[in-house]
């Protein structure tokens, strides 16, 4: 069903569970290739997506109706992304302290996993291998830019940092994408 | 490794978002600098590849259908189901608990995994011959 933000509230007025379903049905997209691009696996973006949608439910009641939804939406679930992976930083900084360095060292370290011995011939999985490299911002600032297609100005608005802050960002978001693109030979004919 | 131009400059000529003045001293210096000129053909790629919206499908998996109903189920509690959504429900458990024998029965995951992988095979050698195509494609457009 589509129907426009003033048609929304008038539903969720009078039916409150059809309203929350026709809101997670339009959003659903938008915020899981937002939060799968963002964490890179399908178990946290699962779970992203279902903190995110949590959130928006349970706020509704005290959403301002002349206030468009989307830009709501968009900024809610870039806070959540944001603070997912910290929070899940300082899971691991804290296990590390308990069950000693080695595990990950280990990890880290074994010869599977170290760069020369992976070779991407695919540009999407090139792409999004260097993605992760980012930092979160740098991260969420390039999606939102290049996936996305949001302009500096909203880009800059949902996750609240200044103007020159973003292009900061992005700005060393591609010089390392751009790096680690040529280091892959995803460009050479 | 000589030039000095500050080459996030690069990058906002490409966006669109440079200051008049400087992309006049931009494009004037890309002139002379073959660094430069270098440095832009490698940014378009980039922005050829970051821009394209199939680099970034992903199927949307099925659980999100599921997802939704214990979302709902969280936030506004139980919902009264009509006849015939409980008629589905214990038609969906029925087949799922068909899915949870053939688990259990020997072999059949394995030879599952075998056909796809047999029908994941056979395209691969096709899709690297069209990927090749299209780098040289856009190698191409980029310079
Ligand atoms: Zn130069």
């Amino acid at each position: 069903m589509d129907v426009s933000d003033a048609g929304f509230h008038k539903i969720y007025k009078k039916n409150k569970h059809q309203g929350l379903e026709i809101l997670y049905d339009r959003y659903k997209k938008y915020v899981y290739t937002l939060a799968y691009r963002y964490a890179g696996n399908k178990e946290d973006a699962m779970d992203l997506t279902q903190e995110v949608f949590v959130s928006i439910f349970k706020s509704l009641d005290n959403f301002k109706e002349e206030l468009s939804i989307l830009p709501w939406v968009k900024r809610i679930t870039v806070n959540k992304c944001l603070n997912f992976l910290r929070d899940r930083k300082e899971a691991i900084s804290l296990n590390q302290t308990i069950d000693g360095d080695l595990e990950i060292q280990d990890l880290i370290c074994s010869p599977e996993t170290t760069e020369s011995k992976v070779q991407y011939f695919d540009t999407k999985q090139a792409l999004d291998a260097a993605i992760h490299k980012l930092s979160s911002e740098e991260r969420m600032a390039v999606i939102l830019r290049h996936m996305k297609g949001m302009k500096y100005e909203d880009i800059a608005r949902t996750m609240d940092v200044p103007l020159g802050t973003l292009k900061t960002l992005l700005h060393r978001g591609r010089k390392t994408i751009k790096e680690s693109m040529v280091k892959d030979g995803i460009w050479e004919v | 490794m000589n030039c000095k131009l500050d080459k996030f400059l690069l990058q906002d000529l490409l966006e669109g978002v440079i200051d008049p003045l400087e992309q006049l001293f931009v494009e004037e210096h890309l002139k002379s600098c073959t660094e430069c000129r270098k440095e832009l053909t490698e940014l378009k790629l980039l922005f050829w590849d970051l821009n394209d919206k199939s680099n970034y499908d992903i199927a949307l998996p099925a659980e999100l259908d599921v997802l939704k109903g214990t979302i709902l189920e969280k936030v506004v509690g139980t919902v009264s189901k009509s006849p015939a959504e409980v008629v589905i429900d214990i038609q969906r458990k029925n087949v799922s608990a068909l899915g949870t024998f053939l688990n259990l029965v020997p072999g059949v995951k394995a030879s599952n995994k075998l056909v796809k992988d047999g029908v994941k095979a056979a395209p691969s050698a096709i899709g690297k011959v069209s990927k090749s195509l299209v780098r040289g494609t856009k190698f191409l457009l980029a310079q």
